[in-house]
């Protein structure tokens, strides 16, 4: 299987953003990871039109994970976007193997008191474990926005502001 | 009257709102709204919805959002899934909102949509062109 990207992002497909890192990365499928969204139509509809004619698919963790592991698949250069990290670590938990695991946005959730780890990225008490979960299965976890900034270790960015 | 509603990311929607009224004055049933940098797409979403409620006097409201695919955009296009009396055009310009702010002064919100649409490719010009 080739996933070369796994991107948390709760803000899925964003225009240009999405667009341009699929240009840098040379990916040819997106697929946007998360069980509620898999279940929206309205998500479904617009995600891959936001995403301006290259292949994407709304999947749910577990049939993210059957589809990276199929046939179709190994030929494909494949980024997932999962909205949270809970269903990032799912992903790896299901046995996917990105080649780079990155944070992009995390918007806060309504009734949530989180830490701004930067500007775009909100944790809670409760997600930190599991951005270090995510840290420990694949090695490194990068923050990086966009593909013109410089990787950051999320696990440091964290940790300085006490999490 | 049709209300207009500008979304977009940060405070592009109070700016161009700001430059609309420099040019034809204070506007009634016209509010913008941005999306800042700590809030949910849910978040936004409901704020839309109060606002659309607030700016419709029975002829509906024009959404101009920013960008399509964006977060402003994509949380609009539940209200028109709810089937809500409102149009949404993307890709928001200052002659759009202009057109838009003249066109409902007479046209109903589907026209008014369809004007803001055609306004964009005559706002959009080469000097380079003109000029030569």
């Amino acid at each position: 299987m080739a996933v070369i990207h796994l991107r948390i992002d709760n803000r899925l497909i964003h225009g240009q953003v999405t667009v341009a890192w699929v240009n840098s990365l040379g990916a040819d499928h997106l697929i946007c990871t998360n069980d509620k969204v898999a279940k929206d139509p309205v998500q479904k509809m617009l995600l891959p039109q936001a995403a301006r004619g290259i292949k994407t698919s709304v999947l749910s963790v577990a049939d993210t994970a059957e589809y990276v592991k199929s046939e179709a698949a190994e030929k494909e250069k494949i980024m997932i976007i999962a909205k949270f990290p809970e269903d990032a670590l799912a992903l790896l938990e299901a046995g996917v193997e990105p080649r780079e695991v990155n944070v992009g946005n995390q918007a806060m959730l309504p009734g949530t008191k989180p830490v701004h780890v930067t500007r775009s990225v909100a944790v809670t008490k409760e997600q930190a474990p599991v951005y270090r979960a995510i840290a420990a299965k694949v090695g490194k976890l990068n923050f990086q926005m966009m593909t013109s900034d410089s990787a950051q270790d999320f696990i440091q960015l964290m940790e300085k502001k006490g999490l | 009257m049709v209300g207009i509603l500008v979304i977009s990311h940060g405070s592009l929607a109070a700016g161009l709102k700001d430059a609309a009224e420099m040019i034809m004055g204070q506007q009634g049933q016209f509010q913008a709204v941005g999306l800042q940098p700590q809030q949910s797409p849910e978040e936004f979403q409901e704020i839309i919805r109060a606002e659309v409620k607030g700016l419709d006097c029975g002829e509906g409201v024009l959404i101009l959002a920013d960008l399509f695919g964006g977060s402003p955009a994509n949380a609009a296009a539940y209200l028109v899934s709810d089937k809500l009396n409102v149009e949404v055009v993307t890709g928001v310009s200052l002659p759009m909102l202009l057109e838009a702010l003249t066109a409902r002064m007479g046209q109903d919100l589907p026209a008014v949509a369809d004007t803001c649409i055609a306004a964009v490719s005559q706002g959009v010009r080469k000097f380079s062109e003109i000029f030569s």
